[in-house]
Order: structure tokens, then sequence, then C-alpha cells
């Protein structure tokens, strides 16, 4: 998984505290992650600047991110970076997509001072609401070892399943909330939030023994509780994408 | 080996110092050396429940900041030999507790009695947290509604990661629900929830149903814990509930089947 940062000034002094707050709210998403160094808005500048990308690179690695590469910059911009230890990827971003003035960064804090830099946004740990799919670089998702959760997951819990499957074998009550980038079974009840497919995975899927969610989510696409038919509610379902919709089917 | 108990709810007004009196003194009465010590810091109740509110010198505060010396701020009740009271500080508040001063006062409690009940505040913040810091086994306190039951099984996601236990990755707490202020005919009518349905959601093992019961608000007022009331329901609730905890295998007696009411019942709607 690879998540896509934005910069949109090189300059900025609070580069590392937007970046360090930014990880605060979801430690465990953002643990380590590799993160690519988006140039775009800076190639489009009159007279691209100078970026010390050696500095930036470690001001990500002190937020707890690992600063892999950038994308998108200008020759002059790449060649600096590349002199920097990193490296330049092919840029990432489809000719026809819609929202390519992605500047308006959904999940970022909408300042009126330009921002720094804004975390292309990862399909976050409690969606909002829906959201385009993100950057195909995100989509690779590489399967890790499957979680298996063998106790309750209680009201406040968050267990996350970074790059792989999530078995749960009790319940998932109201309040609590498990993530997987890859599928979620839960074999008990669910009264609480499940996400699949959390970092973009479409192909990911849902199952539950009896549903009953606050919410369900894979890729981004989600519904809410008030949202899902009631004859479901209690049902055995499994999710999926179609169509870029979210469908639930009652398994029998 | 001492048992360090805490009683704990999330939310407020299920019945935790109610329940942490009747128990302890439950103990005290089967002659287990008991201490039953107040975390609420600045709300305490506990010495009012237990009927020692006007002998209060020392109290938990004080020992934990040094101020004072265990012996001179357990208060011993008149009624049993082996049932001792540590009260909170009314005038001050949860900050006045540090972790390390609530271990090391833990500690020496651990070698003076056979059980340590500590009175949890509600919430789940520091003080919730230092209460079950140190415990061996918890009593979750639920009342039979959708909020409490919520609260409680917020509280049990924390007793897997915020205490002693948990940190020194050994045997987790051992955790018993305490079912409080249970109205059979309320949850016939389908205004309060299930036995089973709350056992479901929170799986944890039963300890007792307490049935709601006049008797409680009456002992609470004169300072004697409910569990002297024998002929209470909810007394003798509580008595099974101690068997329990002590290890007897015990039917739940409470909450009987919900009687037809009859006439003279409906007409003047008294408690079945």
């Amino acid at each position: 998984m690879v998540m896509v940062l934005r910069l949109v000034d090189p300059a900025r002094a609070d580069f590392g505290q937007q970046l360090a707050a930014k990880v605060a709210q979801a430690p465990d998403f953002y643990r380590d992650a590799p993160v690519v160094l988006d140039l775009e808005t800076l190639a489009r500048w009159p007279a691209p600047p100078n970026v010390d990308f050696q500095a930036l690179a470690g001001a990500i690695a002190e937020a707890g991110l690992a600063c892999v590469g950038v994308q998108n910059g200008t020759p002059h911009l790449t060649q600096a970076a590349k002199r920097a230890g990193l490296a330049a990827f092919p840029s990432a971003r489809p000719a026809n997509r819609p929202n390519a003035a992605a500047e308006t960064d959904g999940t970022a804090v909408a300042a009126p001072a330009p921002r720094a830099a804004a975390p292309a946004q990862p399909p976050p740990p409690a969606p909002a609401p829906a959201r385009e799919a993100p950057p195909a670089v995100v989509q690779k998702v590489v399967k890790g070892k499957t979680r298996l959760v063998t106790e309750p997951v209680r009201s406040g819990q968050q267990i996350y399943a970074r790059d792989g499957d999530l078995i749960v074998m009790g319940t998932v009550n109201a309040g609590g909330e498990v993530l997987a980038d890859g599928n979620v079974h839960i074999y008990g009840a669910l009264r609480g939030k499940a996400i699949a497919g959390a970092s973009g995975d479409r192909e990911a899927r849902l199952f539950c023994q009896r549903f009953d969610p606050e919410l369900v989510s894979i890729a981004g696409l989600f519904r809410i509780a008030d949202q899902i038919e009631a004859d479901l509610i209690g049902q055995r379902v499994g999710i999926r994408i179609v169509d870029d919709t979210l469908v639930i089917d009652r398994l029998s | 080996m001492a048992r360090v108990i805490v009683m704990t709810s999330g939310k407020g007004g299920v019945g935790k110092t109610t329940s942490t009196a009747a128990i302890g003194t439950g103990l005290a009465m089967r002659e287990k050396k008991t201490v039953v010590v107040d975390f609420d810091v600045g709300l305490r109740n506990l010495d009012l429940i237990m009927g020692c509110e006007r002998r209060v010198v020392y109290d938990f505060v004080n020992v934990v900041n040094g101020e004072a010396k265990l012996g001179q701020a357990l208060i011993r009740d008149k009624r049993f030999d082996d049932l001792y009271v540590l009260a909170a500080s009314q005038t001050r508040d949860k900050d006045a507790l540090t972790k390390e001063g609530v271990v090391r006062v833990i500690d020496q409690l651990r070698e003076q009695f056979d059980y340590i009940i500590c009175d949890s505040p509600a919430g789940i913040e520091k003080g919730a947290q230092l209460a079950m810091y140190c415990a061996d086994e918890a009593i979750i306190v639920t009342n039979p509604e959708v909020s409490s039951v919520r609260d409680s099984d917020r509280i049990l996601g924390l007793l897997g990661s915020k205490t002693q236990r948990a940190e020194k990755d050994e045997e987790p707490v051992k955790q018993h629900l305490l079912l409080t202020r249970y109205d059979a005919g309320r949850v016939a009518r389908g205004e309060m929830l299930k036995v089973d349905d709350i056992l479901e959601i929170l799986s944890i093992p039963l300890l007792g149903i307490i049935p709601e019961n006049e008797a409680v608000l009456r002992a609470s007022n004169t300072g004697n814990p409910v569990i002297l009331d024998q002929e209470s329901t909810a007394g003798k609730a509580y008595a099974d509930a101690v068997s329990r905890l002590l290890g007897e295998q015990l039917e739940h007696r409470f909450p009987a089947e919900p009687r037809p009411r009859g006439f003279f019942a409906r007409l003047f709607g008294g408690a079945a």
C-alpha cells in the first residue's frame, strides 16, 4: 500500500507538525506507511521552486512515515529528488480523472492559508462521505498475514488488519470497529462498524453471520444502518462491490 | 491470596456503590477479611452507604500521598470485625491519585486482607482506570438498558488493555456480570432488555441478578448495606451473588417469572 502526499508549498515550516497531526488521527493506519510525494502542484508553478527533498524526507520519517519517491514532477524537480535518494514514479493519474484538480482534499482541514501538504486521502478508518476511488497506486494491496481475533470486539475498540484479511470469531459490538485492507469475516454478530478494503481494494468482501451493523464499507463505499433494508437485519450476509455500488447478498 | 475486585460500569447511577457495600459486607459476614475502597474522589458516597461517614478522619488520598498511615485511615465497621472501609476524600479530585501511589496502597492492603473491593467512579477516565488498574477480578454492574450495556462493553474493553495484568501480559482480569435494578415485569413488557440478550452482547459469566427493590433506597438512606436486610429480594440476591463469588454453584433465583398480577395488585399498582 502506498500513500500519496501532495506537496503544495515546500517552504512551510509547520510541514512536520501538520503531518504528525494527521498521523496521530489513526496511528495504526499510518505506521511506517510508504509515501510518495506528488509534485504536480509545484510543477504548475510559473517557476518551480528549489525543494530540499532531503529535509522533507527527514520530516516525513519523523512523523512515522517513509518517503520512498516522487511523482508528477518537472524534470528539474525529479532530478533534485533523485539526488536526495528518492525514486521517481511514473504518474499514477489517469488523464481523464474527474477530480484531477484535487487540491480540494476532502479530509484535510480547509485552511484559508495555502497548505504545506495534505496527505492524499487514504480511505480513513471511519469513512466520511462516499468519495472518489483512491489513486491507482493505492489499489496495489499487498496481501499480508490474516489477522485472527478470538475475543469479542467491544465498544470503543478498533482492530485493523493491515495488508491482509481479518477474521473475528466473536461479535463486533455496537461502538466497536473492525477494518482490514483485505476481506473481513465475522463469525458472530456485527453490531458495530466493519470496513473491508480499507486502503482501496475494491475486490475486498465482507461477510458476517448476523448482520445488524452501524456501518459497513468496502473501499470507501459505505452504507449506514438507516440505508440497509430491514429484512437483511439478523441475516447471514456477504457484501461486495458491483458496478460502483455496495451489494449486500443474503447467504443461504 | 488476596483478591482485588473492582466494581465498575462506565455508566453512573447503576448501583456500583450499593453493590460494593452489599458484597463487601456479605464477604465479611462469611468471615472473609474485607476492605471496601472508595475510588470516587470528590464525590465520596461509600462511607454513607456503609454508615461510617461520621468516622472519617483520614482518607484514601491521604494514604496515597503519604500524609497518613494506612492503619490511620482504615475504618473498622461497627457490625463486623472483618470489615473495613477506606473512604475517598470529598475535598480533592481524581487528579489527587497517582498510579504509583494506588499500586503501593493496594499492595499494602493485599498483605492484610482476603478481599479488596474497589468502588470505581463512573466514566472511563483516570479515576475509573486507576480503580481497575490493580484488579484481579472485575464485577461489571449493568442495568438492563441499552446505554448501560454499551458502557459496560466499553469498560470490558478497557479491562483488557488498561490494567496491570494486561500491561504485564498476565492472565486477564476475571470478569463477572452483575445485573442490577432488574424489573421482571418491565422486561416482560419489552421495556427492558432480557437477561439472555445482555449475556449475548457482553458474553461474560453472570454473577447475579439484583431485582429492583425499594429496600435498596431504604438501606442507602440508613447506612445499612442492603444485604443485611435478608427479608428483601435484593438482600437475598446479593447474598447469592456473594456465594457465587466464593465459588458456590447456585441457581439464579431472580428474576422470578413475572407473576400474573392479581386484581388488587393491579388496582393499587404495588410492586409485585
